[in-house]
């Protein structure tokens, strides 16, 4: 299939025009997607939209997250494909409750008889010193929800074929950007671009250690991993890209092979999905584990401003490597051999 | 309050060295009188060493896993914070103690090939823990012409070895005619009150017997000379899971009815498969019975358990055709294989004694008591 | 009691009125003994009283029309026509409730009628509503939405917050206060700053109208009024139906928060008694007629409890349905 070089933030803005191309009941709502900056939100994801499908589809909305989210429930259960964009992140905290109380449980507690077909968009991560308020990562807390589907792509091309397929759910899909990757480049498909939720990524193949990841700790995990194999230290590198479903068979095969598991997130340690995935592996594969599961996560305190602590709080490529490191002391290492 | 030392005992004549299985204290814990230290195995027992004193465990010296001669300081045990007069060995001492440190692979792989992680000794992981590679490493080490053996296995072959180079063996195989001996064994079982003997503890009953009929073979040989018994003690080989035989002592066999001769072998028989024998179990015998009839071999000639003065080897007991009278006939034939030491008692001897336990055994009603 | 215009042409239209508030009575009548004989669990919440607010909004709106209810809904789900036998068999967690028995007395929903739920969080509803609302007038259809709230849920951010975005938007709603003058404890006489509720729309550029919550007529022609503007594309109304809740919070509040004659004046306004009385007065039904209605009302609850009793309870594996779908 052709591909052209996209941005992380170019191939989203594909996903949502194809989609809303492709069907009516597709429409987007959200503070500042028409006319800021560029025409195109703050990232610039809805660039170019509301010209092209007018300012019913592509609504700028009051700062009113509460409402609107829920206003994006209402919608759906009523025949709509709404998407609703967040601003930041930490803003899911306002809209907890339509998330949360509804859109979460009304399928369920309704008895099937209608679906949520709703993706609420945001950004995770810190970047550049946005600080406390606008740094967080908190999937953790949508992962706790059963009802919702949380996703977190990482290249452009997963960014559009994962929008696409959650826009196509018939669930409340939260769909977790990175700050940092909006602006970085890729291969997309042209066209129809699926990826199906539920389906982790092994983006560089290893023998002697595992390291799952999702955004930038994915990257921050392949800085590491060629350091490391300079040392004779051969690391698989998994992008999880959809936290629910979680695609605990690859992780499970991988570490099967490796017996060795890393597990990195920028959101904060404490009760962060690491330790999901560390008691997922143990009850699937505890046998195969020559290590004690290791984590590599944002400490536990609020991301600070200044940018000679910011980068203290969130995992860099050397911790990860550390961390690795540690995890194989004492081991005797060979590499695979070259073939070819 | 002095310091006292915890010493890897002597539990029996022969035992060249124990084995520091595990430690059931860790060092810096308090421990009073009776408390339980750690366990010990030898070629012949395990037995738990208790401590004769109240205090602290001050210090371990010996690493579970390892064998030391009898009378090794394995611990110190005195007031807190008191090391006595011995200095902490070098920096590279493994723990003593502690729990054993393996990953979920590790233990996985190592229980696959039965392989005891125990025998690996300190791991190369973080704190000792022993990984896949570890096991590998024992595993690749464990051939066809090179297999791992336990300090206890080589304490075991060393006496075995001694025995049949130094005891001048020799051997007289007699068949015996079993038929009314399982008749009465099984019309034993119909009683009001059935009485269930096994043909072991029949044989271990006529030779002990036998023993009291021929004095010379109720003998041990110890220091150059002949030391003749005044009791009965008649050993019993027992085969365990892990091709150990272990041979526990049923004690005045000759002063016991059939009935109690038949639980004592029983309860040993039990005991030592659940390995629950004590020192006391196994020592003392002057002769002792064999069998590897329930293996289908018809005869065969067993090494003497020294000091003692002779083994009975029995085969399996399978119907044969027999004379009975001048006609052909079919009986239940069984063959015994008499191990003797020559430097206690000579070939007509041994004829003698062998004769007296087939005379029992074809004529069963003797093995109930003195008629 | 608003009465113009009653005559024998609207004689069915307005038996039924009649006919469905009696059915909120008896319906709503009976939580506390299903909750005492151990049949329904959890909490229940009566309308006694309030059947007037109900019956009239709902009259005043189309079939197609939607409607978002409260943790106090059974008397919008009867209006709105739900199946009394499904919603109850919902109460009594069996497998032919709404709700397959996942949802109970205060999530009982029929989509198919239009009715978007009843919902356990104050305020819940507006946001639906008016999502709703907004995929209506997106999709280009002629339907309004209803959405019925309490004196507590108008101190929630979220009535605000909808306020403002269905005013921005002009959109088809209307949105029906019920003050029963609780909270649970507490009275909207000291929760609401300035104690106006319906002066509340004015901040927001729409209007309001208070209206009296115990006639069933004077709330039909204010929600009709509401539905008009709605459908005309002016956007929302919010109406204020001031009415009391007859019962507690619940089937086992001990209301020690208020004595036991305030409320006599509201008691000899009783809704269905003074709605009866008019049209007797005005010739539409005789005496044996109206016990009649009242008597069928009675007897369809006590079948609904009935069929409701006879339904199973749902399977195990149910309880991993509809999860995700």
């Amino acid at each position: 299939m052709a591909e052209r070089i996209l941005t992380y933030s170019e191939a989203l803005n594909e996903a949502l025009r194809e989609e809303m191309h492709r069907d009516p009941s597709v429409f987007l709502m959200g503070e500042d997607l028409c006319t800021w900056g560029d025409e195109g939100g703050v990232f610039g994801v809805t660039k170019g939209l509301a010209n092209e499908f007018g300012t019913e589809r592509v609504r700028d909305t009051p700062i009113s997250e509460q409402g609107f989210v829920a206003m994006g429930v209402g919608a759906a259960i009523t025949g709509m494909r709404p998407v609703v964009e967040l601003m930041y992140g930490d803003f899911l905290a306002l809209a907890m409750e339509p998330l949360v109380n509804q859109a979460a449980k009304i399928r369920y507690m309704f008895g099937g008889q209608v679906g949520v077909p709703l993706v609420v968009r945001t950004n995770l991560g810190a970047s550049g010193g946005k600080a406390a308020q606008h740094s967080q990562s908190l999937e953790a807390w949508l992962m706790h929800v059963p009802g919702l589907k949380v996703v977190v792509p990482r290249t452009p091309a997963d960014a559009k074929g994962l929008l696409t397929t959650a826009i196509r759910d018939d669930n409340p899909v939260v769909f977790l950007e990175h700050k940092l990757l909006y602006f970085t480049k890729g291969p997309v498909p042209l066209g129809e671009h699926v990826v199906p939720l539920g389906r982790a990524a092994t983006v560089r193949p290893g023998s002697h250690l595992t390291i799952v990841g999702t955004h930038v700790m994915v990257d921050r995990a392949l800085e590491a991993a060629a350091e490391l194999f300079d040392e004779g230290i051969d690391v698989e590198v998994i992008d999880l890209r959809t936290l629910v479903p979680l695609d605990i068979e690859t992780i499970v095969s991988s570490v099967e092979r490796t017996t060795r598991l890393l597990i990195c997130h920028e959101s904060v340690e404490r009760a962060g999905w690491a330790g999901e995935v560390a008691m997922e592996v143990m009850k699937h594969a505890f046998d195969a584990l020559d290590a004690p599961i290791g984590r590599v996560c944002g400490k536990n305190v609020p991301v600070p401003y200044s940018e000679s602590l910011e980068p203290l709080v969130v995992p860099q490529a050397a911790e990860i490597a550390a961390a690795a490191r540690a995890l194989l002391a004492g081991v005797e290492l060979s590499l695979p051999a070259l073939t070819g | 309050m002095p310091t006292s030392e915890v010493i890897m005992p002597r539990l029996s004549d022969t035992m060249e060295e124990g084995l520091l299985t595990r430690w059931l204290k860790l060092a810096g814990d308090p421990v009073a009188r009776g408390d339980e230290l750690a366990v010990v195995e030898t070629d012949k027992v395990t037995v738990t060493l208790e401590a004769e004193t109240d205090g602290f465990l001050l210090e371990t010296f010996v690493p579970a896993g390892t064998s030391v001669a009898p009378g090794t300081v394995l611990a110190l045990i005195g007031p807190t914070g008191d090391r006595g007069a011995r200095e902490p060995q070098s920096e590279q001492t493994v723990p003593a103690s502690g729990p054993l440190r393996a990953t979920p692979l590790a233990k996985k792989l190592a229980g696959r090939a039965g392989l005891g992680l125990d025998t690996l000794g300190r791991g190369s992981g973080p704190d000792g823990r022993i990984l896949r590679q570890d096991v590998e490493c024992a595993l690749s080490q464990r051939t066809d012409d090179h297999v791992e053996v336990t300090s206890v296995q080589r304490a075991t072959a060393q006496r075995l070895t001694r025995a049949k180079q130094e005891i001048p063996h020799y051997y007289l195989d007699v068949d015996v005619d079993m038929t009314d001996l399982l008749l009465l064994k099984a019309n034993l079982t119909e009683l009001d009150e059935p009485l269930n003997v096994s043909l072991t503890a029949f044989i271990v009953r006529s030779a002990a017997l036998a023993l009291r009929d021929v004095p010379e073979v109720n003998s041990v040989w110890k220091n150059d000379s002949i030391e003749r018994r005044s009791s009965v003690d008649v050993g019993l080989a027992v085969a365990l899971e892990d091709d150990w035989v272990v041979v526990p002592v049923v004690r005045a066999a000759d002063q016991s009815t059939i009935r109690e001769v038949a639980a004592t072998v029983r309860d040993l028989t039990e005991r030592a498969r659940a390995r629950r024998l004590t020192q006391s179990d196994v020592t003392g015998a002057s002769f002792s019975v064999t069998s590897l009839g329930m293996d289908g071999v018809d005869s065969f000639h067993a090494i003497i358990n020294p000091p003692e003065s002779g083994i009975l080897a029995v085969g399996t007991i399978s119907a044969r055709p027999a004379v009975c009278g001048k006609e052909l006939c079919v009986r239940e034939i069984g063959r015994l294989s008499l191990s003797a030491d020559h430097r206690i008692y000579s070939g007509r001897t041994a004829a003698r004694f062998l004769s007296a336990i087939k005379r029992r055994l074809e004529q069963p009603l003797l093995l109930l008591g003195d008629l | 009691m608003e009465q113009t215009g009653l005559n024998m042409s609207e004689r069915t239209e307005l038996l039924g009125l009649l006919h469905r508030m009696c059915v909120i009575r008896a319906f709503d009548s009976t939580l506390p003994e299903l909750y005492t004989k151990g049949l329904s669990r959890g909490s229940s919440h009566a309308a006694l009283g309030q059947e007037a607010v109900a019956v009239g909004a709902c009259a005043a709106i189309g079939e197609d029309d939607y409607i978002t209810s409260t943790h106090r809904g059974h008397g919008h789900a009867i209006a709105k026509g739900a199946d009394i036998g499904r919603m109850m068999a919902e109460i009594l967690g069996r497998s032919d409730g709404y709700c397959r028995g996942k949802g109970g007395s205060m999530h009982i929903a029929d989509f198919s009628i239009g009715m978007l739920g009843a919902n356990g969080i104050v305020g819940g509803g507006f946001g639906l509503a008016a999502g709703a609302a907004l995929s209506a007038q997106l999709r280009g259809v002629e339907r309004i939405v209803l959405c019925f709230f309490g004196d507590g849920a108008i101190n929630q951010g979220a009535f605000h917050e909808i306020s403002n975005l269905a005013g921005i938007w002009k959109l088809p709603l209307v949105l029906l206060c019920e003050n029963n003058q609780f909270a649970m404890s507490a009275r909207a006489t000291a929760m609401v700053s300035g104690g106006d509720l319906a002066a509340r729309s004015s901040a927001f550029g729409f209007p309001s109208e208070s209206v009296d919550g115990m006639d069933v007529l004077a709330v039909r022609a204010a929600v009709r009024r509401a539905a008009d503007r709605a459908r005309a594309g002016d956007g929302p109304t919010l109406i204020v139906a001031n009415c009391y809740r007859f019962a507690g919070h619940f089937s086992g509040d001990t209301m020690s928060y208020r004595s036991r004659d305030e409320g006599d004046p509201w008691l000899k306004r009783d809704p269905l008694v003074t709605f009866r009385r008019v049209l007797v007065e005005q010739g539409l039904v005789d005496d044996a007629e109206a016990d009649a209605i009242e008597h069928a009302a009675e007897l369809a609850v006590r079948e609904a409890i009935e069929f409701a009793k006879l339904s199973p309870f749902p399977e195990p594996a149910t309880a991993w349905e509809d999860v995700y779908g």
